[in-house]
């Protein structure tokens, strides 16, 4: 008998739980959590617990696809697809450019795959088009807290969250999409932490709140703006620290005037008093922790959301010590790390901006090419491009927009209209259905590497079985893919080297190698090898300097409830599944939990609808319609629904708006108008 | 103690008498179960933190039940043994207990009343607590504020099952608590108060107090402060003590005279 | 719903060899009863799980009363034993739980005893009135 206990990250959301994969002669058994980790303390949530159980799981992708004449999928070897894929992208290149290639990263993928993925695109096919879905979870915050902070991360860490004397959680549902950050705003509540929810829809913690706020979908910065109002009628700001680390309040101050607790009541529909008491309960606390995450970011006024988010804290000094901070709570595994590695359109590694000239000239030089200035599309308008014609080929890494994307009758259209499209994945997702060639990756406990998790934690992921089937580790497949292309500096032997590389042109990530991380997480910045990481952002001074108010103005959601389509849809995820399925439908702890989706609905809606409980409806929306089981439930409010969007079967996202943050470029996933009627015969 | 139980284990592997010895070891900058073979560099063999090694002990015997093995068990560690033997899920043949004891002040931190295990071979033996602890967070008085205390405490769930999944002697095949014909799916917090009422009754005849599931319970839900009472119930109506004796039948699979019930005794359960 | 407007609702488990025979007895013989309770038919009172009375209690049920052949008496020699046993630690659980025990009952009625079925329901649906609504019902 063979056993061993395999020290590794977990491969879903941000918080970064170290467990032990139980491993039997070859073969997965079983999860233990790290009791000697600082962010998993010996606990999982149940998604951790049970992320062995698909690995193995007889729908992996074993060999590559390749679709025939006949249009179906069929086995081949791995030299067969690598050179069709060679080929045909070459072809597109050499015709259209390589601006007629687009390039999806994953968040669930590794730094050493992510930073490759970029720079396949930006070295060997000679574009930025280059995105993965962080477009879709928090663009608006990149783009929001890098220009009032100068970083656009988490300020603080997980393990100081319970340190706050108040900690405010708006468009986080925190408990689910976060476990092990929700359960320590738990543990801080019960210890006498104050608690402020400010969520359209019940969840676990608002129902613990000492206060709950629930304003209308989409009128963020009307409650924002009133609550520093308060803040500033009551003399509650830190005028020491605007003083001394600040700029542009005076220019933001007029705005706020504007904002009484009576016009936001008005726009939100939170009580003027109630707004108040809150604006007082997280002024005065020491240490205020604000925790936000999608209800915040996907907005097509994400960014001002979350400029808005920055402006609360900066205006009450609440940076730069424990248990304070504008806390992002990033959703996957590792998209803080995709991001940092430059699987953006207009970033480079690090940060470093495709349109700054110093930046090209930096990239041009290490990697022996010339980077093109072009800006490049982000993955909506890839999306659209491939429509128009524009865009000819599409390579995809673990990504499923035929699930997770916005209006996905308008991706299909998009993705079949492409002349090649290539799918890199586990399963075959939605998206790899429709691939002319599939590859077949490796998972996470199969292959080497590192995540960073939403605390800029970067940490080991570890190989603790051999690759089912034929399936390769997704850098080897980027390599060879580049080989393909006849491109040089991707002959890489494993992921330490890949790290090599990352360190000397990422300066966040500098200091940061394997032989450090084997003795546990260091938080980036982490700029040279005897730098220990940075726990806490902007201690002393931002990383811009000073931090920058910005004077936002309220905007209503790009669609509104109107005759035709008379309720607000806004979707979300929950505690049993990730994203779009492919890994927690296939675990059968989690599959018996929640088999399949389902609308929240008001009673008094359902009432007034004619709809029971467990009863079919019909939600459509402009852009598509779906099928799905009611519940109704107070956890909404009237004339709003909530759907998960996990589930193909009742796809969320074939409703949802695919208009965008003009800055960000995310789409608004949290509200779109939909109507829901009685499906005649339904149960 | 550490090096102690580094001669003992290589002495133990030298026998031959096992495939392997599961224990502690410290590696990669983290504490977890490993499998000792012979000649292996026993440096990184460490003790604490208690991990769930019966579980593990439990896996083997799933894949490989003809394999002998070895393991570093502290006392609660024996005495889940025990009980899954009890419910034929391991084989006390098959395992070779190295005894850890724990320090006093272990003990004492654990509020372990139980002591070491019966075959000491790493420390020195140490008595358990002469009384369980005390149930300081539990109000005895009043039926109301008992039940506000465990309605406060179980709707902090968050259903992770780490209680039921890091259980030395949870064995049943199907469990309840995950069956929607019991506990709604989805639902969070479960719904007052079947989910964790299952688990605690469940846990009056075979709970070791190891308090393993408390350790796991990532909003810190008191959940042995349930067991615990149920045990000491079970042993004052049935003169029973979980982990003992593997030839004592559970109390609640026997007749009112302690006779075995004539029926097939479900695999595990209760 | 105001406390005056206020009904018990009892499950009753009753055993198919014995106690649901005696409560035939009981209805045949035109027993005055009160109207509070569900019998549900079980094969055997060792077929009643405690986890029954949790999920009972959850769902708004203000008392759970099994009942079963008299010990000695099991069509399955043993089954009582076992439900007896398992009430004890249910009442024990009860009590540490906060909820008062005698919300939940066991007790032993035969084929013959209509009368004695009439006597322990008109008791047990007494005494639950007296203790009101259940603090488990509807709990979340």
């Amino acid at each position: 008998m063979e056993y061993k206990s395999v020290l590794t990250t977990c491969p879903y959301c941000g918080c970064g739980c170290n467990m032990f994969l139980q491993v039997i002669d070859g073969h997965l058994v079983g999860t233990l959590p790290s009791k000697t980790h600082e962010i998993s303390r010996g606990s999982l949530c149940i998604k951790g617990w049970n992320s062995h159980e698909w690995v193995e799981s007889p729908d992996r992708l074993r060999t590559p696809l390749i679709r025939g004449e006949d249009g179906e999928l069929h086995p081949a070897s791995w030299d067969e697809a690598l050179d069709l894929i060679g080929s045909r992208l070459q072809a597109i290149i050499d015709d259209h450019g390589g601006d007629a290639v687009g390039l999806l990263s994953s968040a669930r993928c590794t730094n050493e795959e992510n930073y490759l993925m970029q720079k396949l695109a930006r070295a060997v096919v000679g574009t930025n088009n280059i995105d993965h879905c962080a477009r879709l979870c928090h663009a608006s915050t990149v783009a929001g807290l890098a220009g009032t902070l100068g970083s656009g991360a988490m300020t603080n860490s997980t393990p100081d969250i319970p340190l706050a004397d108040c900690i405010l959680v708006t468009g986080s549902n925190t408990v689910e999409q976060h476990p092990l950050i929700g359960s320590r705003v738990i543990l801080a509540k019960e210890r006498g932490a104050k608690l402020i929810v400010v969520d359209p829809r019940e969840t676990p913690l608002s129902t613990m709140a000492d206060i709950w706020l629930h304003q209308r979908p989409g009128t963020d910065v009307a409650w924002l703006n009133a609550m520093m109002h308060v803040i500033l009628r009551e003399g509650l700001e830190d005028s020491e620290f605007i003083e001394a680390r600040t700029e542009g309040f005076e220019e933001m101050r007029p705005v706020l005037d504007r904002y009484t607790p009576q016009v936001s009541e008005e726009i939100t529909g939170i009580p003027a008093a109630e707004l108040e008491a809150a604006a007082r309960m997280y002024a005065s606390a020491d240490k205020g922790c604000i925790l936000y995450s999608m209800g915040i970011t996907q907005h097509t006024n994400g960014t001002d959301n979350v400029k808005s988010v920055a402006n609360l804290a900066l205006l009450t000094g609440n940076m730069g010590r424990k248990g304070t901070g504008v806390n992002p709570l990033r959703g996957q595994n590792n998209v803080q790390g995709a991001c940092d590695m430059g699987a953006l359109y207009n970033v480079f590694p690090g940060y470093q901006k495709v349109a700054d000239e110093a930046a090209r000239a930096k990239f041009d030089e290490a990697w022996g090419v010339t980077c093109s200035d072009v800006t490049g599309l982000t993955v909506v308008e890839m999306m659209h491009a491939a429509h128009d014609g524009k865009m000819k080929g599409m390579l995809i890494l673990g990504e499923n927009p035929m699930l997770s994307d916005p209006d996905i009758n308008h991706v299909r259209e998009a993705l079949s209209t492409l002349d090649l499209l290539v799918v890199i994945d586990i399963f075959l997702s939605e998206t790899a259905a429709m691939a002319d060639i599939v590859l077949p990756a490796a998972s996470w406990a199969e292959r080497e590497g590192t995540f960073t998790a939403t605390d800029r934690r970067v940490q080991r992921i570890r190989k603790a079985i051999e690759p089912v089937g034929e399936s390769r580790p997704d850098w080897r497949i980027i390599c060879d893919i580049a080989g393909r292309l006849g491109a040089e500096g991707f002959d890489f032997q494993s992921p330490v080297h890949i790290m090599e590389e990352v360190v000397t042109v990422t300066p966040q990530y500098g200091g940061i190698d394997y032989e450090r991380l084997e003795e546990g997480g260091l938080q980036w910045p982490c700029p040279s090898p005897d730098h220990p990481g940075t726990p806490i952002l902007h201690v002393d001074k931002f990383t811009r300097g000073l931090g920058l108010f910005s004077a936002v103005e309220h905007q209503e959601p790009n669609e509104l409830p109107d005759d035709e389509y008379p309720m607000t849809l806004t979707t979300g995820r929950m505690m049993f599944h990730y994203h779009t399925g492919t890994q927690t439908r296939r675990t059968p702890a989690l599959d018996q939990e929640v088999p399949t989706g389902y609308v929240e609905l008001n009673p008094e809606d359902a009432k007034r609808l004619g709809v029971n409980d467990g009863q079919m409806v019909e939600v459509k929306s402009r852009r598509g319609k779906i099928h799905i089981p009611a519940e109704v439930t107070e956890k909404v409010q009237p004339g709003v629904v909530f759907i998960p969007f996990h589930f193909a079967e009742c796809a969320a996202n074939l409703l949802t708006n695919p208009a965008l943050d003009p800055v960000a470029k995310i789409p608004e996933f949290k509200v779109c108008a939909v109507s829901v009627e009685p499906v005649k015969g339904g149960a | 103690m550490s090096e102690e139980a580094r001669g003992v284990v290589a002495e133990v592997l030298a026998k031959g008498e096992v495939d392997g010895v599961l224990g502690l070891r410290e590696d990669e900058g983290a504490v977890g179960p490993h499998y000792f073979r012979k000649g292996d560099d026993l440096d990184s063999l460490v003790l604490s933190p208690k991990y769930a090694l019966p579980l593990v002990l439990r896996w083997f015997r799933l894949h490989s039940p003809d394999t002998r093995v070895g393991a570093v068990l502290r006392g609660c560690e024996e005495r889940a043994l025990v009980e899954l033997s009890k419910r034929r899920q391991v084989d006390l043949e098959m395992i070779e207990v190295i005894g850890l004891a724990c320090t006093a002040e272990e003990a004492k931190e654990c509020g372990c009343v139980n002591g070491s295990p019966t075959n000491v071979m790493i420390g020195t033996p140490t008595e358990g607590l002469p009384e369980r602890r005390e149930f300081l967070a539990l109000p005895d008085a009043d039926d109301g504020a008992r039940l506000d205390y465990w309605k406060a405490q179980y709707s902090k769930c968050i259903k992770c099952y780490g209680c039921k999944n890091v259980c030395p002697v949870c064995a049943c095949e199907v469990c309840m608590m995950a069956d929607h014909g019991w506990v709604r799916g989805g639902s969070l917090p479960p719904k007052f108060a079947t989910f964790h009422l299952i688990k605690a009754y469940h846990m009056a005849d075979r709970c070791i107090e190891c308090r393993e599931c408390e350790a796991a319970c990532p909003v810190s839900i008191p959940l042995t402060e349930m067991y615990g009472r149920l045990l000491r119930d079970v042993e004052r109506r049935f003169d029973y003590v979980t982990g003992a004796d593997p030839e004592q039948r559970p109390p609640l699979l026997t007749t009112l005279m302690d006779e075995p019930i004539l029926e097939e005794e479900e695999e595990g359960g209760g | 719903m105001t406390e005056d407007e206020w009904e018990p609702k009892i499950l009753v488990f009753c055993c198919n060899w014995c106690s649901y025979a005696g409560a035939d007895l009981a209805g045949v013989a035109r027993l005055q009863m009160p109207t509070h309770f569900r019998v549900l038919r079980v094969m055997c009172s060792g077929r009643f799980k405690p986890e029954y009375a949790f999920k009972a209690m959850e769902q708004g049920i203000d008392g759970v009363f099994v009942l079963g052949c008299h010990i000695g008496d099991c069509h399955y020699l043993e089954g009582n034993h076992r439900a007896k046993k398992r009430f004890e630690v249910l009442e024990d659980m009860m009590v540490h739980l906060g909820v008062e025990p005698g919300r939940i009952k066991i007790d032993w009625v035969s084929a013959s005893e209509g009368v004695r079925f009439q006597a322990v329901i008109t008791e047990f649906v007494a005494h639950i009135k007296e203790l009101g609504p259940s603090p488990l019902g509807g709990g979340r």
